[in-house]
């Protein structure tokens, strides 16, 4: 149970990335600028934490700054129609430096940065719940209430089918008198909001204080499951998980006295022989006819 | 990556530029400090750190300190700028390994401290800390107060633990003389070691040393640059006691983090900077930090005395006289 409870705490900021994620590559748009994104908010969720006081003011910064970064991400891939790889890299990279600037302005540091007053965002604790469930942050909670809320959309509005008609077949929705950029920047705003509360999990509930680099690659992960799950919720979501349980059991395997090259090694591990298996059984899914790829936002440019 | 590494250089040209531009008096020292990582660990690179503005200080020395962060494309030419534009370049983390063979015989003139590694290299004094037989010490004393009755914070179970960040031989060397000296106390004591398997993921090693306390060790030994941090929020949390490293951290969480083991890059980094301007810079040989001569020891803050028994500190006390007398031999990691 204690595993399980460490893969919830470890799965949850992934969760949030890889649900934003799975919507815009619906759309089309392979966001793979989550990871500067995350490094981002979680800066800004200390920043605002710190100055203004309070984990809602430190929440509220972190998407902020989140959605700021998407909306660029939105100016230049579906306004500006650049290539999403190229905008993706730039931007983790501007994101890395950018929170560098910031710690050495605001808090005269580089490499990390602690204070006790900083505030924790809240922990759900009800009589109820079992041991391993009870006292875990309010954001692991809202993950899954997301992920409620998002599947049931997916499935059932007219919203969520637009979304795979931006993706798709944009031209059909266009003549239905839907704009598919505007598709693509609703889902790039989700995103942003869910990317900018996995960062303030990240650094005012998992941890009280930003450490530079933080995100530590669950950005890509976050990636990495939503090509695993071509952009579908629930094949995301089951790869985000086995990604988490991968993580949790490496470190239990670890305290048994398992090398760390062969466990650490477990989760990407495991991500790889996934990725592999599903196209191996699926194998005409991505070449289907009358369904273009989605990959690298070609599919909406003009041709 | 390409793009990254373009504006790197740019960057660095700029930087060279500039660096001239300022112009230096000619008669102080200048020294630059080159790191793999970034400053502001409050551990490792911030201690080189400190003794580098103590000799700025003190002995009026012209420095400069480059972070590479952590980025492997920087580890040569940022040696190879520094090498050209100061007398001394102390260069700090293992990482660098290769790059200062391949950087130091190239500049006659300038002398290199190379912290963290033994090693022969033209031009190089090897600056090398015995992080064994400091490890050793936490090792007795986190083995010491798992086993104490009485304390709310432990279960009195012979049981310790310690998270490294990378798996290095470096690290290995503390978990050794960690265990060695864990052992020293009571033969039966289990370590329980893991690595995170990066510098800078502290949420994940939150998740490793609450996945070691959950296993039975009430005392960890952090030896995991930033990812350290989290096992330091992990002992606030879950209470259990931490041990941090390099630099003192007992700030961080007064009442769960007993002491650090100290490596002083401080003092070495302002001896080689001191030693240079006074004309005696030991070149081309190794230099050893040790117990003995304080280069290792556990930091006696204020705050380490208030939650280390002083029977528990007397012993340590005897046992550093012991490794400094060499009749405890502290094994070394190779």
């Amino acid at each position: 149970m204690d595993l399980l409870r460490a893969t919830l705490r470890m799965a949850a900021p992934l969760l949030y990335a890889a649900l934003g994620g799975a919507w815009t590559q619906q759309t089309g748009i392979l966001n793979i600028g989550q990871e500067g994104a995350m490094l981002l908010a979680s800066f800004f969720a200390i920043l605002g934490n710190y100055h203004l006081g309070g984990w809602i003011a430190g929440v509220a910064c972190a998407v902020a700054a989140s959605l700021a970064y998407n909306l660029l991400f939105g100016l230049l891939c579906v306004t500006l129609r650049s290539n999403v790889w190229v905008v993706g890299m730039t931007l983790n990279v501007l994101a890395d430096n950018v929170v560098m600037i910031l710690m050495k302005y605001f808090f005269h540091t580089k490499g990390g940065f602690r204070d006790p007053s900083i505030v924790p965002m809240p922990e759900v604790s009800l009589s109820f719940l079992p041991d391993w469930l009870d006292g875990l942050s309010i954001a692991v909670w809202g993950a899954f209430a997301v992920l409620a809320v998002m599947l049931w959309i997916d499935r059932n509005t007219v919203f969520g089918m637009r979304l795979k008609g931006a993706g798709n077949n944009e031209e059909a929705l266009a003549s239905a008198g839907v704009s598919p950029a505007r598709m693509r920047y609703r889902t790039l705003l989700v995103n942003g909001v869910l990317v900018g509360i996995a960062g303030a999990y990240l650094s005012t509930s998992y941890l009280l204080a930003f450490v530079s680099g933080m995100s530590a690659g669950r950005g890509w992960i976050a990636v990495a499951a939503v090509i695993f799950g071509d952009g579908r919720l629930g094949w995301t979501v089951v790869g985000v998980f086995l990604f988490g349980l991968a993580q949790a059991a490496g470190i239990e395997l670890q305290s048994h006295g398992f090398s760390s090259h062969l466990t650490l090694m477990l989760p990407y591990l495991l991500v790889i022989v996934a990725l592999v298996a599903k196209q191996w059984r699926l194998p005409g899914r991505l070449h289907a006819p009358g369904r273009k790829t989605p990959h690298s936002g070609e599919s909406h440019t003009k041709r | 990556m390409m793009k990254r590494r373009a504006a790197m250089v740019f960057l660095m040209i700029v930087a060279v530029v500039a660096w001239s531009a300022s112009g230096f008096a000619a008669d102080r020292t200048k020294a630059a400090l080159v790191i793999a990582g970034k400053l502001g660990d409050a551990s490792f690179y911030d201690s080189a750190n400190a003794g580098l503005r103590r000799a700025e200080k003190e002995l009026g020395a012209a420095v400069k300190v480059m972070e590479c962060n952590f980025d492997p494309a920087n580890y040569v030419t940022y040696i190879a700028t520094a090498a050209k534009n100061f007398d001394l370049v102390i260069v700090v983390g293992f990482e660098f390994i290769d790059a200062i063979e391949q950087v130091a015989p190239k500049f006659k003139k300038t002398d290199f401290a190379y912290f963290d590694v033994d090693g022969k290299t033209e031009n190089v004094t090897y600056v090398d800390f015995k992080e064994n037989e400091g490890s050793f010490l936490a090792g007795a004393l986190a083995a010491m107060m798992a086993t104490r009755r009485n304390d709310p914070l432990v279960s009195g179970k012979a049981i310790v633990g310690a998270v490294g960040g990378e798996d290095i031989p470096v690290i290995h060397n503390f978990l050794v003389g960690y265990e060695q000296g864990a052992k020293h106390i009571d033969p039966n004591c289990k370590v329980i070691t893991g690595f995170v398997g990066s510098w800078n993921d502290p949420a994940r090693g939150k998740e490793m040393a609450l996945n070691q306390h959950k296993n039975g060790a009430d005392v960890i030994f952090q030896v995991a640059g930033g990812s350290g941090e989290g096992v330091i929020a992990a002992a606030k949390e879950a209470r259990f006691y931490a041990i941090g490293v390099d630099s003192p951290q007992e700030h961080l969480a007064p009442d769960v983090v007993l002491t650090s083991m100290l490596k002083r890059l401080d003092v070495a980094t302002f001896d080689m900077i001191k030693a240079k301007a006074e004309g005696r810079f030991p070149r081309d040989t190794t230099v050893s930090y040790e117990l003995k001569n304080g280069g290792v020891d556990l930091s006696w803050s204020e705050s380490a005395l208030r939650l280390i028994p002083a029977d528990v500190a007397a012993r340590l006390k005897a046992i550093t006289k012991d490794i400094a007398d060499g009749k405890i031999v502290v094994k070394e990691y190779k």
